[in-house]
């Protein structure tokens, strides 16, 4: 399927593509598929296989919109920005899909993830703190899908996916003292809403680097 | 303004990695001073800290494999779906395609004006044509039934999977009358025609559920035709503007002035490409061929507007173009002298002035792929750009709502230039044909 050398960039992938080479799309879906999968999972607070379908839906409309395409910025914003804006368009029917699969809104991620097998983590190492682990990772999912859309959406692009806060900027469409805001009062939501239902000191994290 | 909010950005700064060794210093003074701006920053450090601890979800395993057959099943006949999205451009370029027919029946192909209704970017396209009289406008009322029961009636006998490729002599001007198109298509002709209208993603009610919880209110925006974001660019009507380029113009002025004004047999006429077919045999069985380019180019008038409109204006609604065919159609206006522009599906989304064109022709294609493209898009891109006056470049490109965008053919491969002058016979024997999206063609010759 990905027959492409795999030191080949993004936008020469495209180039590719547009000249007729589909296997180069194929690298390109490869290659950011799961960055698009979690996304359009967590901002359309769906179930694996709502989160599945629709980001198969993501690449199949870049792929179709990709003449449009204008190497202005990196492929993956263009595609994290595809996958917002559909997720965006869709959210009412995959949170209704989802719900109607699973029994609350908050099972499917309990259930599935709890179905999953964590990678090899040292931290992990005693059954104990697994679970306390797997705990505070689902208050912080839990709490995620609490906070409004506009603060998910920078959150999970900064604090899960890791984008800078320009390439934040061109994925949600906004200026990029938006995005700063956004994101700051994200985490300051998320904070307030694990102080309500869980104490927040339990989180893992070197708060040293702050503190001290 | 608490003393937190004073440093919080400071300390998301700090989380983020931004802050300098002086900012550093700075904020652990504050926090050091004060145990409960300490105790805060500390949580919201925390938090985020396990944020960036969250596991890393992964796409299934063979989630690459079933994205591909689904970009091979879109190439099929029954893929490519209309939604609901799509339908305010489609209706304009139906209208578009409607208030061609009025305009030709009506005998008056003239050079439209642009005043109320012209894409801004391209206005400076049709400013060397005369000015139609105020009193050309249509009346409301007869426009719409002109256009839902074109066939005494019945609806379009267009078939399934096709879009036809229409032509508009003229711009009514009246944003009334389109409106009032639109308001008659969005009941009658457009279903008719389209059939096949998706309601997945624009139409809740369709799905029949009512989500139990709430869910983020949606923005306008959220729904917009876009382009470079991609959303919905690839079912958007495609607005594309073919123009004598600014090098033949002068070209052609220096020979008229070299011939003692007498016009020389100059290059193939693009839009030979856009004739209609020679013949038709009977009804809505009816065949129909496009004429050879070859004579095309000979009986193709110097107003090749005009010269189409007048003898085809009829056919050209029930013709749909392949990709394959675009590309030539694109080859052939590069070859003649013209370039090619495609409305920036960003500003369509953005402004109405794109649903009033003037002289359009709607034709339908999509990827570059199926016109079996040799070159590279990008510099093809390039070198039309380049081909521009760069002042005439920045004046249709830079200014007003509307973003025209430099699109080229691409290059022939050995099959196309076989397949050029062949007679392409109508899509509507052809049912298998995929349907493609709408492109609207605003053509000068200016």
């Amino acid at each position: 399927m990905t027959a492409e050398p795999p030191d080949l960039s993004d936008e020469e992938l495209v180039r590719r593509v547009l000249q007729g080479q589909r296997d180069a799309f194929g690298t390109l879906v490869s290659r950011h598929q799961d960055v698009v999968w979690r996304l359009v999972r967590r901002l359309a607070h769906a179930d694996r296989t709502a989160a599945d379908d629709l980001a198969q839906d993501v690449f199949v409309r870049a792929f179709e919109a990709l003449r449009t395409f204008r190497f202005e910025c990196p492929f993956k914003h263009w595609i994290l920005r595809i996958a917002r804006n559909l997720t965006l368009n869709r959210v009412t029917t995959i949170a209704a899909k989802t719900e109607r699969r699973m029994a609350s809104l908050d099972a499917p991620h309990a259930a599935d993830e709890s179905a999953r097998i964590d990678p090899v983590d040292p931290r992990a190492a005693a059954p104990g703190e697994r679970l306390e682990r797997d705990e505070l990772k689902h208050a912080l999912w839990r709490a995620l899908q609490k906070l409004t859309l506009e603060f998910r959406e920078a959150v999970l692009l900064r604090d899960v996916e890791g984008l800078e806060y320009d390439a934040i900027a061109h994925v949600l469409d906004l200026p990029i003292g938006t995005v700063r805001s956004r994101i700051h009062r994200g985490r300051e939501a998320l904070k307030e809403l694990l102080m309500r239902g869980a104490d927040a000191s339990a989180l893992p994290g070197n708060a040293d680097r702050v503190a001290s | 303004m608490t003393r937190w909010d004073e440093i919080e950005r400071l300390v998301h700064d700090r989380i983020d990695g931004l802050t300098s060794a002086a900012d550093d210093a700075k904020l652990d003074a504050i926090l050091a001073a004060d145990p409960e701006l300490s105790r805060r920053a500390r949580e919201l450090h925390d938090v985020v800290a396990g944020l960036r601890s969250l596991d890393r979800e992964q796409a299934p395993a063979d989630f690459t494999r079933r994205v591909m057959d689904r970009v091979e099943a879109t190439r099929g006949a029954s893929a490519r779906h209309w939604t609901w999205r799509m339908a305010g451009p489609a209706l304009m370029a139906a209208a578009a395609i409607v208030v061609a027919a009025l305009w030709i029946g009506r005998g008056d192909l003239t050079p439209p004006t642009l005043e109320a209704s012209a894409p801004v970017g391209s206005r400076d396209v049709w400013s060397e044509s005369a000015p139609a009289p105020a009193d050309e406008k249509p009346t409301g009322r007869p426009v719409p039934g002109a256009v839902v029961e074109p066939n005494g009636g019945e609806p379009p006998g267009r078939a399934e999977g096709e879009v036809g490729l229409g032509f508009v002599g003229r711009s009514t001007g009246s944003d009334a009358v389109l409106d009032a198109l639109t308001t008659a298509l969005r009941d009658h002709a457009f279903r008719s025609e389209l059939g096949d209208v998706s309601k997945e993603d624009g139409d809740e009610a369709a799905n029949d559920v009512v989500p139990a919880a709430p869910v983020p209110a949606m923005r306008n925006t959220d729904r917009m035709p876009t382009g470079d974001d991609g959303t919905d660019a690839g079912d958007a009507v495609r607005v594309i503007l073919l123009r004598r380029s600014t090098a033949e113009r002068k070209q052609k002025s220096a020979e008229r002035s070299s011939t003692g004004g007498i016009a020389p047999r100059g290059p193939r006429d693009p839009f030979a490409e856009l004739l209609p077919p020679d013949e038709f045999t009977g009804g809505n069985g009816r065949k129909a061929k496009y004429r050879d380019p070859k004579n095309a180019a000979d009986t193709a008038g110097s107003d090749a507007l005009s010269a189409l409109a007048a003898t085809h204006a009829e056919r050209l609604r029930d013709v749909a173009l392949d990709d394959a065919e675009f590309a030539t159609l694109l080859r052939a206006a590069s070859d003649g002298g013209y370039d090619a522009f495609e409305l920036d599906p960003v500003s369509i989304g953005t402004s109405t002035a794109a649903a009033t064109p003037a002289a359009t022709v709607a034709e339908d294609v999509e990827k570059a792929e199926d016109a079996r493209v040799e070159k590279d898009a990008t510099d093809a891109k390039e070198q039309s750009k380049a081909a521009l006056d760069t002042a005439e470049h920045d004046a249709l490109l830079g200014e007003g709502p509307l973003r025209w965008l430099p699109i080229a053919p691409p290059s022939a491969t050995e099959a196309d230039r076989r397949g050029a002058g062949a007679d392409i016979a109508l899509k509507r024997d052809q049912p298998g044909r995929p349907r493609r999206r709408t492109i609207v063609v605003l053509a000068s010759d200016g």
